[in-house]
């Protein structure tokens, strides 16, 4: 049995949490409001207008109810990374947590964590500004964790590659950012849906790299350079 | 030409929080009176690519002319320790510069650029190319 103690404070970890979670109370009110204007409009004899908010109620239900579950039975999920950013070309450990609200049992669970880099170009054609993007690394990781009493955690090792992606890039109208999308198995008894973390990767690479890297062969710009 | 602008760097690469070391010389032709309003020395990046340009110039160094409107400086300019590094991706190119640039009074400013390669901490001798690593 494990209880919904606070985090624990460690000076060398971030704990980020799920933001997505913040938006459910604000759905699920939503929610509340348009059954009851759909019912209150069938009670008044407007039943093409009770049944388009019913409807739109109904719909929104299969989304809702399972995330509004989870969110009265566990806090949002978190993330505890390292507090300094990810370096390119290692692997750091991140703890995926979801603590109960109330004491509960806690089976052993796997985890995917899925990491991604994504590159934002924006640009303007006349007066319209478009967006391109492009998913340039998608790597699924696999762990599996267990009830602690900070409820449940799972460490799971993630390898930020050095040979494709960069580091985080914010500009105006370029950028390169990394995410990590968190699934538990359905088998759990964790709630199974996503959560979605950001991910600072720093201009600094790992020095095991320079191990496997080809040996410095010149220090000046020479024709054909690319850049 | 108004003049002869020579930009040399020590090294075309640095890492992050590092710096580049070079020397400015400016000769003015004494056949043409043009005068020089300013002289200067940019570290700067530019993006390249699907985007729009985002470009910024980092580090600004004033040269002196003397009286004759020559010039010979030798700089040293930092690297800002959180980048960004030169990159290749697969919308973005982000690419550094040393631009050195003759602020002439009614005629067209003239730069001499060399092209520079901001590398990660660690990346120095490991880099051909911007990053990603090949």
């Amino acid at each position: 049995m494990y209880s919904s103690s606070p985090t624990p404070y460690d000076p060398n970890s971030v704990t980020l949490t799920d933001s997505k979670a913040k938006a459910i109370p604000i759905f699920s009110g939503l929610w509340v409001a348009i059954v009851l204007a759909g019912t209150a409009l069938l009670v008044a004899g407007s039943f093409f207008w009770s049944m388009a908010f019913l409807l739109v109620g109904g719909g929104s239900a299969f989304w809702l109810i399972p995330n509004a579950l989870a969110f009265f039975k566990w806090h949002p999920a978190e993330l505890v990374i390292p507090a300094n950013a990810f370096t390119l070309g290692a692997t750091q450990t991140v703890t995926y947590r979801r603590r109960p609200r109330k004491i509960s049992d806690i089976a052993e669970t796997q985890v995917q964590l899925t990491l991604e880099c994504v590159e934002t170009a924006r640009y303007r054609v006349g007066t319209d500004t478009r967006t391109e993007t492009a998913t340039v690394f998608q790597q699924a990781f696999h762990s599996s964790g267990r009830g602690t009493p900070n409820g449940f955690e799972a460490p799971i090792p993630v390898h930020v590659p050095s040979n494709v992606g960069g580091p985080t890039l914010q500009l105006s109208n370029n950028r390169v950012e990394w995410r990590m999308k968190v699934q538990p198995d359905p088998a759990g008894k964790l709630p199974t849906q996503n959560a979605t973390f950001p991910l600072v990767v720093g201009p600094v690479l790992a020095k095991p790299e320079i191990q496997d890297a080809p040996p410095p062969n010149r220090d000046s710009p020479q024709d054909g350079d690319r850049y | 030409m108004s003049g002869q602008l020579d930009l040399q760097l020590e090294s075309y690469a640095a890492e992050v929080g590092g710096q580049f070391v070079g020397q400015l010389t400016y000769s003015a032709n004494p056949d043409k009176a043009d005068t020089v309003r300013g002289l200067r020395v940019v570290l700067r990046y530019f993006t390249e690519g699907r985007g729009d340009t985002n470009s910024n110039d980092v580090w600004v160094i004033p040269v002196d002319v003397d009286s004759f409107g020559n010039a010979t400086e030798r700089f040293h300019i930092p690297v800002p320790p959180d980048g960004p590094i030169s990159y290749d991706g697969r919308l973005i190119r982000l690419r550094w510069e040393v631009r050195a640039t003759v602020d002439l009074a009614r005629r067209r400013d003239y730069h001499s650029t060399v092209p520079v390669m901001i590398l990660p901490v660690n990346g120095w001798g490991v880099y051909e190319y911007p990053h990603p690593l090949r």
